[in-house]
């Protein structure tokens, strides 16, 4: 099981606006190597939200306006004082209720080692008060994806003691013969690992590339 | 529009690589908030549609021990940024203060002088102290800024920062022009007195209690001094100012909005009258 956290900073330059994380949070998936498990995206920050639509500028705009509508500026909001902890007078209720409304989070799974997605679907940060430097982070949790390649690639159906862990990693072309090669030579270590009661994953990763020379 | 009264505290790039600025924000000027890169400021007064902002700094270092920020970062700021006005500070209880000021005014660039005599504890007719300073603005043409009223910080004491001390001040000092801060919250009748029988005397507004700018604005400008009065008596007298960051300058911005000023009064207070200051 891998589990990656990371935390991305920003800088927003308008009072409410929406930016586009999406590529941000596919290359990073990308880059995890997790196959099979799920994406966490999450706002560190209760005057911001995180939330999916369509990426187009006009939705955009509707987003922001609608928001602004239904949490109006002037109405008379407790939370419009100085406030002791921050030295500042906290007078963003509008914000902290868009956030409310918007949420922190939003998940994909991940399969396959990308993220199930609708094509349409956009993933935005939103900023709702704005100008500030914030920051967000992902959670990319699931299964590793060389040790699931093993798994199908390899046809590795043996029991893996989960106190007892032995990793022997094996790089080939992606040459079905070199594959199977490498399938005995899994199995062969696999079953010396049995016989010293020592449970053993065979991480094959595949190199996509001309075939080495024998 | 330009704001007048910010205070160039919580600027990353400034604050990271200085304890001694961190521990006069902390302790004394009392904000504990992270501080935002110097980006944000800018953004935050485009967002605000201020084109201006005047940075003030304090340095209190009898009273506490500290400068909350120094001349020399007011001026490095200023000088990379022309959007950026920046005002000086001496403190009044140094015996060369007078020369200071004339050293940042002339040295460094600096437009006018800020003084926090809650912060920097002396009062405001004390002749030994405040006088010179006065002097030396008179002398070198300058404007200062004075925060009047009540000082957020729990070392700052509001007995030295009374408007009405300054009624004397005008009286000895008459080409001096003064800018009351705050509009000198809570004693906003006695800033009016001054500003309204001294044609030097200015009002800012930068007022931070409670509720939004808006409920602030409405409540000092327009039910405690009226805004009949303002636009009879002292459309040449009144600042936009804002305290970023302790209050943010869109919200300001748009408090001062709200009011039904006249078309004349509104571009005095946004503009004319910072730009004829300084």
């Amino acid at each position: 099981m891998k589990s990656i956290v990371k935390r991305f900073t920003i800088v927003t330059h308008h009072e409410t606006e929406l930016i586009d994380i999406t590529p941000r949070v596919l290359a990073e998936v990308e880059a995890a190597g997790v196959r099979d498990g799920t994406a966490f995206v999450l706002s560190l920050h209760t005057t911001t939200g995180l939330t999916v639509n369509e990426g187009l500028p006009d939705l955009e705009q509707d987003i922001a306006d609608c928001l602004q509508g239904l949490v109006p500026d002037g109405r008379a909001y407790k939370h419009a004082r100085f406030l002791h902890e921050d030295g500042q007078m906290a007078i963003n209720a509008p914000s902290h209720l868009r956030g409310a409304l918007l949420g922190f989070e939003v998940f994909f799974p991940i399969e396959g080692g990308r993220l199930v997605r609708g094509a349409r679907q956009t993933i935005y940060f939103v900023e709702l008060d704005g100008p500030q430097e914030r920051t967000w982070s992902c959670r990319y949790w699931g299964n590793s994806r060389s040790a699931s390649a093993c798994r199908s690639e390899v046809g590795f159906t043996g029991e893996v003691r989960p106190d007892v862990h032995l990793s022997v990693g094996v790089h080939v072309a992606a040459v079905q013969s070199a594959v199977r090669d490498q399938e005995q030579l899994a199995h062969r270590v696999q079953g010396e690992g049995r016989e010293h009661g020592v449970g053993v994953e065979v991480v094959l990763a595949v190199e996509h590339g001309e075939p080495r020379a024998p | 529009m330009i704001d007048f009264h910010t205070h160039p505290v919580m600027i990353k790039e400034l604050v990271q690589d200085d304890p001694a600025l961190q521990r006069a924000v902390r302790e004394v000027f009392q904000l504990y908030f992270p501080a935002q890169p110097l980006e944000v400021f800018l953004a935050e007064m485009d967002e605000a549609g201020v084109e201006r902002a005047v940075l003030l700094p304090v340095d209190c270092t009898t009273a506490h021990g500290c400068r909350i920020v120094t001349n020399e970062q007011v001026a490095e700021l200023a000088g990379k940024n022309s959007r950026f006005v920046g005002f000086a500070s001496v403190d009044p209880a140094a015996k060369d203060a007078p020369r200071r000021l004339e050293k940042a005014i002339r040295g460094l660039g600096l437009k006018g002088l800020k003084l926090d005599p809650a912060l920097q504890r002396f009062h405001l007719d004390d002749r030994t102290l405040a006088w010179p300073l006065y002097q030396t603005c008179s002398e070198l043409g300058i404007p200062v800024l004075i925060h009047c009223g009540l000082s957020w910080s729990l070392v700052g004491q509001a007995k030295y920062a009374r408007p009405l001390a300054l009624e004397e001040v005008a009286q000895e000092f008459p080409r001096l022009r003064m800018v009351i801060a705050h509009c000198g919250w809570p004693w906003v009748e006695e800033a009016l007195l001054v500003a309204l029988k001294y044609r030097n005397v200015y009002l800012d507004t930068s007022i931070v209690y409670s509720g939004t700018p808006g409920d602030a604005l409405r409540h000092v400008l327009a039910e405690r001094i009226g805004l009949d009065v303002l636009e009879r008596s002292l459309p040449r007298q009144l600042l936009f100012g804002s305290n970023y960051p302790r209050a943010d300058i869109r919200r300001t911005v748009r408090g001062m909005a709200a009011l039904p000023l006249s078309p004349s009064l509104r571009e005095r207070i946004a503009r004319k009258n910072a730009e004829e200051l300084l």
